[in-house]
């Protein structure tokens, strides 16, 4: 667990970049050469915003806003904030609503109660997830999937069991068919 | 469960299902997947617990997945004391806690009501009542006889006519299967549609809303 923080940690050296280069960096976040932790033992009440990345062991209450850059809640994190960010990665616990840019992960040690915008969303087996996740789909991949999804309906299947038409009402029904509308 | 499976919306991966799991065909929930316009913006309720494979095969739709996890919810238990209806109804009113205008277009009920007792249904069809419209369909698992028995598992939807399930990690709480007929007139937000019997005595149901 601390080594794969440390290695976060260390990952792009911890340099200060050039100001011609600074502004590029914006543009390509997550890669600004910094990452700021909040260890274990830390308690921090408040809003926190800023213009690195972000590793959490310890308590967070408040806000998270590092809208260019990546937080990570790491196995002993707790947070009970909103999150916005450009990527985020929960492996602890996160109680609040989070909106990643551009992917949201939820490892198995993970554990979030709360609301997810995200246009890639990652899930490890295991997670523990409760709230609602929105997804829009690009046209894309909509229309390659929709025909998938045809083509399983239309697909033949195997007998598995005798079908036994079942009657509305609590009455079992020979002869009535129904017809199913989703709007 | 051991496993590095993910799955990824809104990107071509494809989750790989963890070896404890199986499969189970499902004839009828086709018929639901088939009939989603692709254009109109989707509101899934999945009572259960979030698996990789769900998640995925919603990226398909526009579409605001809610996951309830009420298998691992203390409603469980707590019906099996001395709460009363009004008590278990306001504990559901509190894990139901949905946006406010949250209206569903579907709703993965699995095997869960068979994981209550006709007080705790009773209490649940009322706690739900504000986040359905009158086009409301869902998916269920019944009984055809008081008998049948059911596994600690949990579902998930690999394709339209694919169900994922996996062991249960949390201990299995007491069932009280109920019979169709039983069924609807304890959820009375919904009559049943359609029904297909299992090989194993359970009863695969489609239900549309009727308020």
């Amino acid at each position: 667990m601390f080594e794969k923080h440390r290695s976060v940690k260390q990952e792009p050296e911890v340099t200060q970049p050039s100001p011609e280069k600074f502004s590029a960096a914006a543009n390509a976040p997550i890669s600004n050469g910094r990452t700021a932790l909040i260890g274990p033992g830390i308690h921090i009440k408040g809003d926190i915003s800023g213009d690195e990345n972000l590793v959490i062991e310890g308590r967070v209450e408040g806000r998270i806003c590092l809208e260019l850059h990546q937080v990570e809640v790491g196995q002993t994190g707790r947070v009970k904030a909103d999150i916005t960010a450009k990527v985020v990665k929960i492996s602890g616990e996160v109680r609040g609503d989070i909106n990643g840019t551009e992917k949201v992960t939820i490892s198995r040690s993970g554990n979030v109660h709360g609301n997810i915008v995200a246009p890639r969303m990652a899930l490890e087996d295991g997670a523990i997830f409760k709230g609602s996740i929105d997804m829009d789909p690009s046209d894309n991949a909509k229309s390659k999937l929709a025909s998938a999804a045809k083509k399983a309906v239309d697909k033949p299947h195997e007998k598995i069991a005798e079908p036994a038409k079942v009657g509305g009402s609590g009455t079992l029904n020979e002869n009535k068919s129904y017809t199913l509308n989703v709007s | 469960m051991n496993s590095t499976v993910t799955a990824t919306a809104g990107v071509g991966v494809t989750p790989v299902p963890p070896l404890a799991s199986r499969s189970q065909q499902s004839l009828l929930f086709p018929t639901l997947v088939k009939r989603i316009k692709p254009d109109t913006r989707l509101s899934v309720l999945e009572i259960g617990p979030a698996l990789p494979e769900t998640i995925e095969f919603f990226t398909q739709f526009k579409c605001r997945l809610h996951f309830a996890a009420m298998y691992s919810d203390p409603v469980l238990q707590m019906q099996l004391g001395d709460c009363s209806e009004t008590e278990l109804t306001e504990h559901f009113s509190r894990s139901l806690d949905f946006p406010k205008g949250t209206r569903f277009d579907l709703c993965l009920f699995w095997d869960f009501l068979n994981y209550l007792d006709d007080k705790a249904l009773r209490s649940f069809n009322t706690a739900i009542r504000p986040f359905l419209h009158k086009s409301t369909r869902a998916h269920a698992f019944t009984v055809r006889t008081l008998n049948t028995s059911f596994a600690n598992q949990q579902y998930g939807i690999q394709q339209a006519h694919m169900f994922s399930i996996r062991p249960r990690m949390e201990k299995q709480f007491r069932t009280f299967p109920h019979t169709q007929a039983i069924l609807v007139n304890l959820l009375s937000n919904f009559d049943i549609a359609q029904g297909m019997l299992l090989p194993d005595g359970r009863l695969e149901v489609l239900m549309s809303a009727c308020l």
